[in-house]
């Protein structure tokens, strides 16, 4: 009997242990963006070079190099971190089809080429950045970063254009609510609230 | 006891998770220790970042052997297999990435369009938003320094060489008839959309051993590889209108578009220089699909087009002047196909077949030509690493050619059957990131004249400071005859150019200037004895010839705050003994300064862009009978100022407008002589100028049934 105890137990520890190590690896790496990008960024490389089956640490990979890709000196170096936060969209992509968060990230890091040299990439990329988001609109419409990404889109074009940009300005607000109301399970993308709260001000000032 | 092994077992469970120390320094070629690099265990969570001095320590429970990885952007990854134990204190020593960022670039001779490469004179865009070139994308390359401007043309000519010099290539297949023929001081224009592409490459010499048979240039045009979005589109325009639609499921895409065009009503408002009997009208349609496979992709490319018109063309020793008709149908269609291979080899494969045919009338003798062609290739890529890379490849030619002419009741036929295979190689070595080489061999077999030519080419390139690199390009290159000629003589040996080319490149935040100087040898020109070639000309190939000259580049898209601007100048100095000129002479399509100014404005509050472009042709050579000499007289210069306005209706719809030659000046590209002098003695002529003085051009865009953006068609 003892032995039988002493058996559970110690698969008990050999498996907290085990499942522990992707848990403390992901915390670390969250509590690592609050402040340090590219630590952040080399402790998701690390974590997804060894979990080929989950797309979150190459989805934080991505995040990290997105978030870091300005104000790089020289200027060319940009396309480096965009480079390379493609990459791991393509990774993250490759395990997870068809996945709104991924899609919302593809969405941002399109902006970023666009910010970097809007006649080269303006072209190439707004009408696939808009098809996006249509997308991911479609297959999650409670997603709020979703919601938050896609009216942030399309008040752009509408401030481009001079047109009014209330209706857009109410889906912000909805984007709030749904963050409000967001059930976070795992280490599935959470962020985004504050970015909603800050264009939710400079709606306010119009 | 029990509980004792318990907590032995619990112990151990927890301490093995913590034994070895991996630990050293990361530094780089010049021994400088990197801060923040990427050291760690593949498989496990075990690593950590570098700090101040490149140094770096961590534990890990492995026990065996691992894999240790080193990265950080900017730098070749670091990969070393070892057992766990050796690796406290390991030297790592970073290479430098090599990408296109911050290399050199193998660039003399190429001028590209697109994203793809830093070094682009063009933007994709450039191609439909530059004034003058009203849509056609040979029109914005003459804007390019190296070709000489021959509006009446509308063809590329290349630092002095002849339209024919130049090859088309989609997705690496060749083209057969890239124009539509016209005649007389009509421009063609190229078959092609130009929102199929999103990469254009123009070589103007020194290119890869990849492309053959092509004296002076190639233009290689690349299709858009996915598209993205469903969409409808409409043109409506003062000549004609189109109709584009986009279709995806799953990993297809088909995209069509056709289009009609009607120069009749155009015609009949503003004055034309020349006497159109049926107007100008062509219907042209081009289908691309295409299919994404797990590792590679096929794409299939369709278009025909045909188009007709007649006129009746002045001539000073004719007083009604000479009938001609021209209709051409041409189908080209092109299968290409992309795989990856295991070990980094890459395969792609591509087949063209293009058929042609012309029925032309003049003064009551017609001419029919029919063609048919096909090229095939097959091309392996190995990618070493970053810093080497080798391909190899073989095509094959076939053409059919077959022309009839009926004079008065006698018909005459004639044909050719060419075939032409080719096998090359090449290689690029980057030493490093400064230095770089590539290296290649081609050998042809012509299959009529049967002769083997090999064709060595090289280029290099260096880094001489920060913003400036040098790079130097050399290569021998053969082009067949045109079959016009072939038919009456199969024996013709190929022509012959030899090219030299030394280029300074500066780049620096949105500003560029590309200089380039080169010297053209050219050998075995074509030449014969007649008026126009015909049955009975002497063909031979002993013509010779050289080009030499200076072309200059300069791009700033960031001095103005919404201005960007280009301007280019070429000086060139070529003359030649070809086809059945009398002597050594500077031809009529060669001029000797070309300079190009191009500018766009955007006017944030009109939501339109203004464009500008200047064009400055020194004149051109043409033979006075009234002075003593062969090619002995020149024109005045070309000059020609456009004007286009792109404005933003909204997110769907756009109005063009365009006016070239907005000054209305009577440019004058050569002028005919009459055969026979008038009573002083004197040879009367006639100017040969422009098909119009100004063309005006609008058009109204729209995109139909989606999100889609008429921005991205600015």
């Amino acid at each position: 009997m003892k032995s039988i105890t002493t058996l559970i137990i110690l698969f008990l520890t050999l498996s907290i242990n085990a499942q522990s190590g992707y848990e403390k690896a992901m915390i670390k790496g969250l509590e690592l963006m609050k402040t340090d990008l590219l630590a952040a960024s080399q402790q998701f490389e690390r974590v997804a070079a060894a979990e080929s089956d989950r797309w979150e640490p190459a989805y934080y990979v991505a995040l990290c190099n997105i978030n870091s890709s300005w104000g790089q000196n020289p200027k060319d170096k940009t396309v480096l971190y965009m480079k390379k936060a493609q990459n791991y969209i393509n990774d993250a992509k490759a395990i997870s089809t068809n996945n709104p968060e991924l899609m919302v990230l593809q969405g941002l890091l399109n902006t970023c080429w666009i910010t970097y040299d809007a006649k080269t990439f303006g072209m190439k990329l707004s009408a696939e950045t808009t098809a996006l988001y249509e997308k991911a609109y479609n297959i999650a419409p409670e997603n709020p970063r979703v919601a938050l990404s896609r009216a942030e889109w399309l008040m752009g074009s509408a401030k481009y254009f001079g047109k009014d940009i209330t209706p857009y300005c109410k889906l912000i607000d909805k984007a709030i609510l749904l963050f409000n109301e967001e059930v976070v399970t795992g280490f599935t993308p959470s962020w985004g609230k504050e970015r909603a709260l800050e264009v939710q001000t400079t709606c306010n000032k119009y | 006891m029990k509980t004792l092994f318990l907590l032995l077992i619990m112990t151990l469970s927890i301490s093995s998770l913590a034994q070895t120390i991996v630990s050293g320094q990361v530094i780089d070629e010049k021994n400088i220790p990197v801060l923040g690099a990427n050291v760690y265990l593949k498989g496990t969570y075990d690593g950590t970042t570098t700090d101040i001095d490149g140094k770096f320590s961590f534990e890990t429970a492995e026990t065996s052997t691992v894999t240790l990885v080193a990265s950080f952007i900017g730098y070749e990854d670091y990969i070393q297999q070892s057992d766990v134990r050796e690796l406290n204190g390991v030297e790592i020593r970073f290479r430098e990435s090599v990408n296109s960022l911050n290399s050199v670039i193998l660039n003399a001779g190429t001028l590209s369009a697109g994203d793809s490469s830093k070094a682009s004179a063009l933007k994709p865009l450039d191609i439909v938003t530059t004034a003058g070139a009203v849509g056609d994308f040979v029109g914005a390359l003459q804007t390019l320094p190296g070709t000489s401007a021959n509006p009446d043309d509308g063809r590329l000519f290349v630092r002095g060489g002849s339209g024919e010099e130049t090859q088309v290539f989609i997705d690496n297949s060749r083209v057969f008839r890239p124009f539509v023929p016209v005649t007389g001081n009509i421009p063609t224009r190229g078959r092609f959309s130009p929102f199929l592409f999103d990469g254009i490459s123009f070589s103007t010499g020194g290119y890869s051993a990849e492309y053959g048979d092509a004296l002076s240039s190639v233009l290689l045009l690349n299709t858009t590889d996915i598209p993205t979005e469903e969409k409808t589109d409409l043109q409506i325009m003062s000549v004609g209108g189109g109709v584009g639609n986009t279709q995806i499921w799953g990993k297809n895409s088909v995209s069509v578009n056709a289009s009609y065009i009607n120069l009749g009503p155009y015609n009949q408002l503003i004055p034309q220089n020349n006497q159109f009997e049926d107007p100008y009208e062509s219907i042209s349609g081009e289908a691309v699909y295409r299919h994404q496979l797990e590792k590679g992709m096929f794409k299939a490319y369709s278009a025909y087009s045909y188009s007709n018109f007649s006129i009746l063309q002045e001539d000073i020793n004719i007083e009604d002047g000479i009938f001609f008709g021209l209709k051409n149908g041409n189908y080209y269609g092109n299968l290409n196909y992309e795989q990856r291979l295991n070990n980094d080899w890459k395969m792609e494969t591509g087949l063209s077949l293009a058929h042609d045919r012309n029925d032309i009338n003049v003064a009551g003798t017609d001419v029919d030509t029919r063609e048919n062609a096909l090229h095939a290739k097959l091309k392996l890529r190995k990618r070493y690493n970053n810093y080497f890379k080798i391909h190899y490849g073989v095509e094959q030619f076939l053409i059919n050619y077959k022309e009839g002419v009926v004079i008065e009741d006698n018909a005459f036929e004639s044909s050719v059957n060419s075939s032409n295979s080719g096998v090359f190689t090449e290689a690029e070595v980057f030493l490093s990131k400064d230095l770089a080489f590539k290296a290649g061999v081609r050998a042809d077999y012509y299959g009529l004249s049967e002769e083997l030519l090999i064709s060595p080419r090289l280029s290099a390139a260096i880094s001489v400071s920060k913003n400036w690199q040098a790079s130097i390009a050399y290569g021998h290159f053969y082009q067949q005859a045109q079959n016009n000629i072939l038919q009456y003589n199969e024996q013709l040996a190929p022509e012959s150019a030899e090219h030299y080319i030394l280029n300074f490149l500066y780049q620096k935040d949105g500003r560029m200037l590309r200089a380039e100087t080169y010297y053209k040898n050219y050998s075995s020109l074509l030449t014969y004895d007649t008026d126009r070639p015909q049955f009975d000309s002497n063909f031979e190939v002993n013509g010779d010839g050289y080009a030499t000259g200076l072309d200059i580049f300069w791009r700033d898209e960031k001095t103005v705050k919404n201005l960007d601007y280009w301007i280019s100048y070429s000086y060139l100095d070529t003359e030649r003994k070809y086809l059945n000129f009398q002597e050594t002479a500077t031809p009529n399509f060669a001029s000797s300064h070309n300079f190009s100014a191009v500018g766009k404005y955007w006017v944030e509050d009109l939501k339109s862009q203004i464009g500008i472009t200047y064009n400055y042709t020194s004149g051109r050579t043409f033979t006075n009978p009234n002075l003593e000499g062969f090619l002995n007289d020149k024109t005045a210069s070309f000059q020609s100022l456009n004007l286009n306005w792109a404005y933003l209706i909204d997110q769907q719809k756009i109005v063009f407008l365009s006016v070239t030659n907005i000054l209305g000046r009577e440019n004058i590209f050569n002028y005919q002589y009459s055969n026979t002098p008038d009573q002083m003695g004197n040879f009367d002529r006639r100017s040969i100028g422009q098909a119009a003085d100004r063309f005006i051009f609008v058009g109204f865009f729209w995109t139909l049934g989606s999100n889609d953006n008429q921005l991205d068609n600015l």
